[in-house]
């Protein structure tokens, strides 16, 4: 019998402990099915409805939900979100990726003492943490006065409510999502291929492209939709640091769905975002696989 | 032929080649309190194959790695073809080094690992391809360009990995522990094939390894190394029959040991009374630097140099001495023999084995073990 086209080069497992073991399946799929399946289903459903007068819904079909959408105002709302979201992922990608590789090449003992420094800020809460910046940002802050003190600035910038300041929280909350899946990819990767790599002529730079750039790209992809997906989303952090002059997505949402009350106009904004971000995804992945991805044989 | 495979090093080509390919003098290299090289000197001709030979520890791979650049000695200098390479890196050094995992790119193809170190010093893509195909036909690997290293065997990794630094024609291939991951009987026939390959190429091997018999089988001249220091440097038969110490006796092939004291008998031989085996005195031939009377010695005597004998046999050995098979383990083309020897010496013989069987013996037989007077080795305690 001929292979599935798309079969991995790894040998199929007959018989492996997996098979008899779906029931393990059962918690996941019935947890799965009750709170996001039947939920999601509702919202769907939802978005094709209408508003009623005061708020609430009225069971009648309509498209009008996500005709609205095409006004600019939601646009540029979408793009600036996406935007945000891609910036977020490229700084998280330029920071994390060398601290990763930092942690890899640390002695073992190091190591987990490392993780443990990124892993820490997340036993205190994140909204905590939100508010945190905006102490740091405020004009009376911390960093304004600094600044002052050493008269380098003769008056407070205006850091917070500015898309600067949207950008330093969502990189701040989501840098360890990066960090953690590039620690993985650069710990397994083995140093004496390096090595090689300079045996044969290749300088530092060549050495990080043609070498550890590829052999990496699996952690920087898990990182980066680790990061960008939520961060496309995010709006504790756009609300407090962005102020009323910045919308993302998740603020538009929220907005729609509690001052608004207009919860088929949310209903169709979640969906879209939702279709936006599984086609963004799906295009990244196919360019991806275009470019290497020699573990897939053919 | 000869031409396309001569190295790509104008001195090695041209008109004054030099005389080493390299050059090191007192080379020390320390990690943390760990003395890893103890000022090694060491001089190899161009077109050699050279063997560095030690236990593991013994810092054999730290020089290894100074020569390509891996690491930098703390001391010492090293020249390669009569160029300095204090400040050469890695990646500007004329040599290629074979890695013991065979460190194969695993993204890339054959064909692309092996073009690596080409397209990086930017030659032209027709030129790298037929250079490619040329090598892989030398390793007999011709057509799996397009294959990726996980599906290969690791006897054809292994020739990958051969190709991808002999490609570069470099002044001074570098292989460290080449063989040890293959089995026994490829790795018998790639001592055959690295061999050949390198009187083909003409290129300057060194090879690290502690597999002794490997490293006697290729080598035109062996580097014996133990904690850090050359200890000896010589042809494989030169430090085999002629180690320069104990240590290295002890090392390289199997020996059994008698200790006792000497006494010179003249004409360059004495006797050894050992306690370990009664009275009887053993015809041995004086230590190099002849000492006093009653040095404490210890005799050496390689398990093929001893004989096993009926008691009835008349011989003409030197030294003969009356044992009891213990052990007899028959390995197809030689038979070893464990001998007790006296209270408490058990010695290992081989032999080869006789056909038929009206020559062996059987465990618990009486017999003489029987040697001559120089195939011992006797160093001062």
């Amino acid at each position: 019998m001929k292979n599935h086209p798309s079969a991995s080069s790894q040998p199929a497992r007959p018989g492996s402990p997996l098979d008899s073991s779906g029931w393990l399946l059962a918690p996941a799929a019935l947890w799965g099915g009750c709170f996001f399946l039947v939920p999601l289903l509702i919202v769907l459903l939802v978005s094709f409805a209408t508003r009623g007068v005061h708020g609430g819904v009225v069971w009648q079909f309509t498209l009008a939900n996500y005709g609205e959408l095409l006004h600019p105002i939601y646009i540029v709302i979408f793009v600036q979100s996406l935007a945000y979201a891609a910036v977020t992922t490229c700084l998280c990608l330029v920071i994390g990726f060398p601290f990763a590789y930092f942690i890899a090449r640390a002695p073992r003992h190091l190591q987990s003492i490392w993780l443990l420094v990124i892993l820490v800020p997340f036993w205190t809460n994140f909204l905590v943490r939100t508010y945190a910046w905006m102490f740091l940002l405020r004009a009376e802050g911390l960093f304004n006065g600094w600044l002052l003190h050493w008269g380098l600035i003769d008056e407070p910038i205006q850091m917070l409510y500015q898309p600067v300041a949207v950008l330093i929280g969502l990189v701040y909350g989501y840098l360890p999502f990066m960090v953690l899946p590039l620690y993985v990819a650069c710990e397994r990767l083995d140093p004496t291929l390096i090595d090689a790599a300079r045996d044969l002529y290749a300088g530092r730079m060549a050495t990080f492209r043609r070498v550890i750039w590829p052999l990496v790209k699996p952690g920087v992809v898990a990182g980066s939709l680790l990061v960008f997906i939520p961060a496309v989303g995010a709006f504790i952090t756009p609300d407090l640091l962005g102020g009323a002059r910045t919308m993302m997505i998740g603020n538009l949402i929220q907005h729609e769905y509690l001052v608004v009350r207009d919860w088929p106009l949310g209903s169709a904004l979640s969906f879209i975002l939702m279709a936006l971000v599984i086609l963004l995804l799906r295009g990244y992945f196919r360019v991806d696989r275009r470019l290497s991805l020699p573990q897939v044989s053919q | 032929m000869p031409e396309s495979l001569s190295t790509d090093r104008p001195s090695s080509s041209g008109v004054s080649p030099g005389r080493f390919s390299i050059e090191a003098e007192h080379l020390v290299k320390r990690y943390g309190a760990v003395l890893a090289v103890d000022d090694v000197s060491l001089r190899i001709r161009p077109g050699e194959f050279f063997s560095l030979l030690g236990p593991s520890g013994a810092g054999k791979t730290s020089v290894l790695r100074m020569l390509a650049g891996f690491e930098s000695p703390d001391a010492g200098s090293l020249r390669i073809e009569d160029q300095s390479m204090a400040d050469v890196p890695a990646h500007r050094r004329p040599v290629n080094l074979v890695f013991q995992s065979y460190a194969l790119f695993p993204h890339l193809r054959v064909g692309e690992n092996i073009a690596f170190g080409l397209e990086m010093k930017r030659l032209p893509r027709r030129e790298v391809l037929q250079r490619v195909g040329d090598i892989l036909a030398m390793v007999k690997l011709s057509g799996i360009e397009r294959r990726w290293p996980h599906e290969l065997s690791g006897g054809e990794q292994q020739r990958v990995a051969l190709a991808r630094a002999l490609v570069n024609r470099p002044a001074v291939l570098l292989l460290d522990e080449p063989l040890s991951a293959l089995d026994q009987q490829l790795r018998q026939e790639m001592q055959v094939e690295l061999k050949s390959i390198q009187e083909q190429v003409g290129i300057t091997f060194v090879c690290v390894t502690h597999h002794q018999q490997e490293a006697l089988a290729m080598s035109d001249r062996v580097g014996v190394m133990r904690q850090g220091r050359l200890v000896q440097v010589g042809a494989p038969r030169d430090v085999y029959e002629q180690p320069a110490n104990l240590s290295v006796a002890r090392f390289i092939g199997e020996s059994n040991e008698l200790q006792g004291r000497f006494r010179a008998i003249g004409g360059g031989y004495g006797t050894l009374d050992s306690s370990r085996i009664g009275s009887a005195a053993i015809k041995v031939r004086g230590p190099s630097e002849s000492g006093p009377h009653d040095d404490p010695i210890v005799l050496l005597l390689r398990p093929e140099h001893l004989r096993i004998l009926r008691e009835n046999l008349p011989d003409s050995y030197d030294n003969r001495l009356p044992g009891r098979i213990e052990k007899v383990l028959y390995g197809g083309h030689e038979t070893h023999y464990m001998v007790r020897v006296g209270e408490e010496a058990c010695w290992k013989v081989v032999t080869s084995t006789p056909r038929g069987d009206d020559k062996s013996f059987a465990p618990g037989e009486q017999i003489l073990v029987g040697w001559h007077a120089d195939d011992g080795i006797v160093f001062p305690e």
